[in-house]
């Protein structure tokens, strides 16, 4: 498909809207994109992603002018079940970019307000999800949405008489949760264990996709409606879940997110210079710490190490390379990720997987790797990856960043919880609620590390499950 | 009779409009009219159906009044309407050798639609070609070959079994062979079939029986097919019987062995749902009726270790050294019904199927219902044994997918689901049915009244295939997640148990039997037919016929048909006892041979016999040569002759295609198999791809010598290509691995003398890759593109020598 460049020209216009409506024909309609979006569970009246192919078949310009097309989050979950195999996100990426040419900014304006309806931090929401760098939309009007965002917000006044409500973490599963929460009038108390709240958003984000400051006034502007953050508490070490419940919480939502990066389990892993992903993007983020790394290495084949390797190059690497022990079949990446990563210069080798970390005196410098073939595929239908003998060869490099995976951190949670595979809290799909009653969760520690949107319908849920379990019993 | 050989020629042409489907897109008249322009070309006319009973009458009448002594039809692909014209020919009185056909249809016309002056002159070329071949044509005498009265028919499902009993019923004799320890095949394992509702295993295990104590049938299971050579009448074919350890013939199924053994191990036949011995019969209605012992799973192979059932076993049938067995069997026929598998749906992690204990498939849900399975016919969900009130099936898995599972339609699991939700209704009428579908493809006769009697049972059809399945921890229930698209609408609906319609595909082991028997496969997997029309059940290897699912998914009434057909056609072959073959073979001019004995090397078929010690020139085996012309394609004297494909025939229409305009053209070499088929697949699915190719047609590759091609270029041809079957797919055993070979010592060659290797290209395209065929032309018309003036003057220069 051609690239997103050439919107600049007529034919480029025309060219793109037709290679996207043909593929649009393809649609089957057996509603698998609709059925896994996690932005019609939010807006069901305002997003339907079939319905939107087959508008696209009947009057692509009119899609154009419409705001349906702002809702999409690129979770690519669409993507993933489609049998025709079309790339709805990056369709809609493509669309998005033609109508901000052709129609301007009015329909995402319109979309926006439907949005701050429901999702209480729309502006991180929109930079996070809709990717404005990608789609050469201009960061003036997202400030001017923030701004109206926080003037027009009305001061919402909840009563303070609610039973009293514990959830724990900030990210958007925390906040999410809380919003609800309070929108039925409990009093919601949010244990956050880092400084700033605000989850993955003010620790993980780089600051060219979503600014700090957006998120810490959202945020602040959320606590206004009468929610308590309690910064610095780490569930588990300075407060348990058996002191909130005799501080008369009378249930708890879990939602502290998947921060424990899986290691590589090999030598020098603790040598200077490496870092795993969170601790990179944090050190990037918080410290604002420019990177003095002629060479990056990012290991993993997932969002975050695109992210991460993206931001390497953004901040001063002359060079960054991902490796990835599959080939691109295989890479968990979406589509258009990878391919923002290579547009931002990340050289991509597949194939390829380490086995020793060296350096001098503690200090990283060599990456020793070692070539893999594909093997038989495992249960997940992925070929396995299997080590070329005698291939071993070094990398030369000065920052090794480990990005293969995150998963929640099992010591926080409470004992007797019940968790399934990869450390995540097994949860009643309904009511979100855990083994232990009264205690519920959501976000990344019951899907693993997943997208924003996903954060929030879990959180929405759990918050009506709450209020369902405080109502019967 | 005819002046045939000598004397003057008198050539007639016959323009084919093939309705529009030529004449559509090629000027049929201006081609008529060029063809009466070509020297010795007595007669030439255009026709609206050549292949009518009108249009071979003129031919006919014009051999007897023109004293026509070579005829050229230019109309279809020689592969579908050649065998019609020889015959209109020798109905003539004239050998039907001295018969040539353009093929200006599949290859031309469907695939320039809309270039009609490329298409027209192209059309001329190939007429042109042909009328050259036709003149150096000399007739030819089919020899006869003894076709054995034999059948080997390999998998012993439903198609094999019924394939296997009408030969044996018309007194042919046959040997089943069948890999598993039991024949049954996937029928075996269902519990009832549609539309009808019959018990599955009822019907099945009477013809079972039959089989099994046939007298005109040899059944060998736990068996497989290890080798197969020769040809059409005369296969020869090496089977491995594996080790039973007990012997078939004293064992009495008392089981007590089984009693005794001290293994469990998963039961394959029951998919893991319950277990077996080490020591073990598969299913109670298995034939042979015998017990079998997996040296897998058994302890005994250390008899200190075990030997328990040794011991117990009163027959003495039990033998721990038993040896396996080559056996060789000769072979007139061959039916090939190697079934399907089903799809393993692990990947969809979606669907949580080995994630949640409540997610089955429809074949294990078939053993679970099933009277004879691990749960007594009782349907009950796996996790805590209780009989599920509402039930959800999901259709299309791994089928119609482009990305996991199969891009096909399975073509049974519609009708399955149905049967399985009426199933259920009949034991257990409270039970709530969801079935969650794309399309109901209720096609067959009797489908569509099952259909509505399943709806009108109340079970409920819920359009649109689910996104997600998710599973409540503490009730291991499960939540299918599904957009019902006639609302639009995001549905939740709990169920206790969810059952995955699992779609067919090809056996893990058709590579192997696709190799064995030189078959080839489309792009969905399965066995390609000789003529998906006209020629549904046989392979384009002669001789070979398919039943079953081995050639496409299908169900129980249309296998038996298949193999009905299958053996019907392999009868008609073995009634008759004798067969002509093509009279293609090679001939050595002893006088000029030098016994060097390179023919006899690169022979795939041991054809040649030749003593390079002593010097006794080559000498061809008939019966043995299949005509590859491999061997006339590496003698270095040209003392090798291939009968019908000369190499003065072969240059004869290479010069023909660079008369005129030669550095505009390729000049393709193919064979008839795969890519000369692959080529007409290309124009039956009307792909569309540049005019400058003209292909010439080669039994094999293989027969491609290095002249040839160096005289393409010689003539200045902008480029040559040389397609062949795929590596290890070659219909002459390996002939194409020669090919590989020349063409890689030619491109060293090019490159010494300067020229680009590019300009000659080597393309394996089977029979189903017309895309691959249409692609391969794009990428050579850039090259040829590129080609200067200057470079094809150098080239004829340097090859002028």
């Amino acid at each position: 498909m051609s690239a997103i460049s050439d919107i600049n020209t007529m034919e480029g216009t025309a060219v793109i809207l037709d290679e996207i409506v043909r593929q649009a024909y393809q649609c089957l309609e057996c509603g698998r994109c609709t059925g896994s979006c996690p932005m019609v569970e939010l807006f069901p009246n305002d997003f339907h992603p079939h319905h939107l192919l087959s508008d696209l078949t009947k009057d692509p310009e009119k899609v154009l002018k419409g705001y349906e097309l702002w809702f999409c989050a690129s979770c690519y979950k669409c993507n993933k079940r489609c049998p025709q195999a079309l790339e709805y996100p990056y369709f809609i990426m493509q669309l998005r970019g033609l109508a901000l040419a052709k129609n301007g900014v009015v329909p995402l304006r319109k979309a926006f307000s439907r949005i701050r309806t429901i999702i209480p931090f729309p502006v991180s929401f929109l930079s996070v999800c809709i990717h404005p760098e990608r789609i050469n939309l201009d960061p003036s009007i997202i400030d001017k949405m923030h701004r109206d965002h926080l003037s027009q917000k009305k001061k919402d006044k909840f009563p303070e008489s609610g039973p009293k409500i514990a959830v724990v973490g900030s990210g958007p599963a925390g906040l999410m949760g809380a919003y609800e929460l309070r929108k039925m009038g409990y009093r919601v108390s949010i244990f956050e264990s880092q400084t700033n709240p605000g989850g993955m958003f003010s620790r993980a984000i780089p600051e060219y996709r979503l600014p700090l400051q957006i998120v810490l006034d959202e945020i602040e502007n959320l606590q206004e409606s009468g929610i308590e953050i309690r910064p610095n508490t780490t569930l588990g070490k300075d407060i348990t879940l058996d002191q909130l419940l005799i501080q008369d919480f009378k249930a708890v939502l879990l939602a502290s997110g998947a921060h424990s990066c899986k290691a590589l389990g090999i030598t020098g892993e603790d040598f200077e210079g490496v870092y795993t992903t969170l601790e990179f993007l944090e050190e990037l983020k918080i410290k604002k710490k420019v990177i003095n790394a002629k060479t990056v290495v990012v290991i993993g084949g997932g969002n975050t190490a695109m992210d991460a390797a993206s931001a390497a190059m953004k901040y001063g690497a002359k060079e960054a390379f991902l490796l990835y022990r599959r080939t691109r079949e295989e890479m968990p990446a979406d589509m258009n990720e990878i391919r923002e990563a290579e547009k931002n210069g990340v050289q991509i080798r597949y194939l390829e997987a380490p086995v020793g970390i060296h350096g001098v005196k503690s200090k990283f410098n060599q990456l020793e790797c070692i070539k893999m073939e594909l093997g038989e595929p495992d249960l997940t239908g992925r070929r396995r990856p299997v080590p070329v003998e005698g291939s071993n060869f070094i990398l030369e490099a000065d920052l090794l960043v480990i990005a293969i995976g995150e998963k929640p951190q099992i010591e926080s949670f409470p004992e007797k919880i019940a968790t399934g595979k990869d450390s995540t809290i097994l949860v009643n799909p309904h009511s979100m609620e855990t083994s232990i009653p009264g205690v519920f969760a959501a976000g990344d520690n019951v899907l693993g590390p997943a997208t924003v949107p996903d954060a929030i319908i879990g959180a929405r849920r759990a918050a009506t499950g709450i209020d369902n379990y405080i109502k019967t019993s | 009779m005819i002046e045939q050989e000598n004397g003057e020629l008198r050539i007639g042409v016959y323009v084919c409009h093939c309705g529009l489907n030529i004449a559509g897109s090629v000027d049929c008249e201006a081609v008529t009219e060029f063809a009466r322009g070509l020297d010795d070309v007595v007669e030439a006319s255009d026709n609206k159906y050549t292949c009518s009973d009108p249009g071979q009458d003129i031919i006919k009448n014009d051999i007897r009044e023109h004293k026509l002594n070579r005829v050229v039809v230019a109309s279809c692909t020689p592969r579908l309407h050649e065998p019609t014209f020889r015959k209109a020919c020798e109905d003539a009185g004239l050998n039907p050798y001295l018969f040539e056909m353009a093929n200006i249809r599949d290859q031309c016309s469907w695939v320039h639609l809309y270039d009609r002056e490329g298409a027209t002159a192209k059309a001329k070329d190939l007429v042109k070609m042909a009328v050259a071949r036709a003149r150096l044509l000399t007739p030819q005498y089919e020899t006869e070959v003894p076709v054995t009265r034999k059948t080997l028919v390999v998998g012993g499902g439903v198609a094999g079994i019924q394939a296997a009993l009408d030969l044996a019923d018309q007194d042919y004799k046959v040997t089943l062979v069948e890999k598993e320890p039991s024949i049954g095949g996937k029928m075996a394992q269902i519990d009832k079939t549609f539309p009808t509702m019959d018990c599955s295993i009822c019907i099945l295990a009477p013809k079972m029986s039959e089989a099994g104590r046939h007298p005109n049938i040899t059944l060998l299971t736990n068996s497989e097919v290890k080798e197969v050579s020769g040809y059409i009448g005369n296969f020869q074919i090496k089977v491995l019987k594996k080790a039973r350890f007990v012997d078939e013939k004293e064992c009495t199924a008392c089981g007590d062995c089984a009693d005794v053994c001290p293994v469990s191990m998963p039961n394959e036949f029951d998919v893991g749902l319950a277990t077996r011995k080490a020591i073990y019969t598969p299913f109670a209605q298995a034939v042979p009726s015998a017990y079998i012992i997996n040296m897998d799973d058994c302890l005994g192979d250390v008899p200190i270790a075990c030997g328990k059932c040794v011991e117990k076993c009163e027959k003495n049938a039990i033998n721990f050294d038993m040896p396996d067995e080559l056996l060789e069997l000769d072979v007139g026929t061959i039916i090939v019904a190697t079934g399907i598998d089903v799809y393993d749906p692990t990947e969809m992690t979606e669907y949580g199927y080995r994630r949640y204990e409540n997610v089955i498939t429809s074949l294990e849900f078939e053993r679970l219902i099933n009277a004879g399975g691990p749960s007594g016919g009782h349907l009950i969900r796996p996790s805590d044994r209780q009989v599920p009130k509402t039930v959800g099936f999901i259709q299309c898995v791994g089928s119609r997918n482009e990305k996991k599972g199969n891009p096909y339609c399975s073509n049974v699991c519609c009708m399955n689901t149905i049967k399985d939700s009426l199933l259920i209704m009949e034991h257990w009428p409270d039970t709530k049915i969801k079935i969650f579908y794309l399309d109901i493809r209720a096609f067959g006769k009797g489908f569509e009244d099952l259909y509505k009697r399943s709806k009108s049972s109340g079970v409920m059809y819920i359009r649109g295939l689910p996104a997600e399945i998710k599973e409540d921890p503490r009730t291991k229930n499960l939540v299918i997640v599904s957009e019902n698209t006639n609302t639009g609408k995001v549905e939740e609906h709990e169920v206790d148990m969810a059952i995955l319609s699992v779609g067919l595909i090809p056996t893990k082991d058709s590579d192997v039997i696709q190799r064995l028997f030189t078959l080839s496969k489309t792009s969905d997997g399965f066995f390609m037919e000789s003529h998906p029309k006209l020629k549904p059940v046989d392979a384009p290897t002669q001789g070979v016929f398919f039943a079953g699912c081995a050639e496409g998914p299908k169900d129980i009434k249309d296998s038996v048909t298949q193999a009905s057909a299958a053996a019907s056609r392999a009868g008609i072959l073995m009634k008759a006892g004798k067969i002509k073959v093509e009279a293609i073979t090679a001939v050595v001019n002893e006088d000029i041979c030098n016994a060097c004995g390179l023919c006899a090397r690169v022979c795939p078929y041991n054809a040649i016999e030749v003593d390079t010690k002593n010097k006794i020139p080559a000498h061809v085996i008939e019966a043995a040569c299949a005509g590859c012309g491999t061997c006339g394609a590496e003698c270095r004297h040209e003392a090798i002759t291939m009968r019908h494909f000369t190499d003065e025939q072969l240059l004869a229409q290479v010069d023909a295609v660079t008369e005129v305009d030669a550095d505009k053209k390729i000049v393709a070499f193919c064979c008839n198999w795969c890519s000369y088929a692959g080529a007409d697949f290309a124009g039956v699915s009307r792909m569309q791809y540049p005019p400058e190719v003209r292909i010439i047609r080669s039994m094999c590759s293989g027969r491609i010598s290095e002249e040839l091609v160096l005289h393409a270029f010689r003539r200045g041809a902008a480029a040559v290509l040389v397609a062949g079957c795929h590596l290890n797919d070659c219909h002459y055993i390996d002939a194409n691995y020669q090919t590989k070979k020349r063409v890689e010592k030619l491109w060293k060659k090019l490159e010494k003398m300067g020229i680009d290797k590019d300009r000659l290209q080597l393309a394996w395209i089977s029979a189903a890759e017309g895309e691959k065929f249409a692609n391969q032309i794009k990428l050579m018309k850039g090259i040829i593109d590129k080609v200067s003036a200057r470079e094809i003057k150098k080239t004829v220069e340097v090859l002028a020598v």
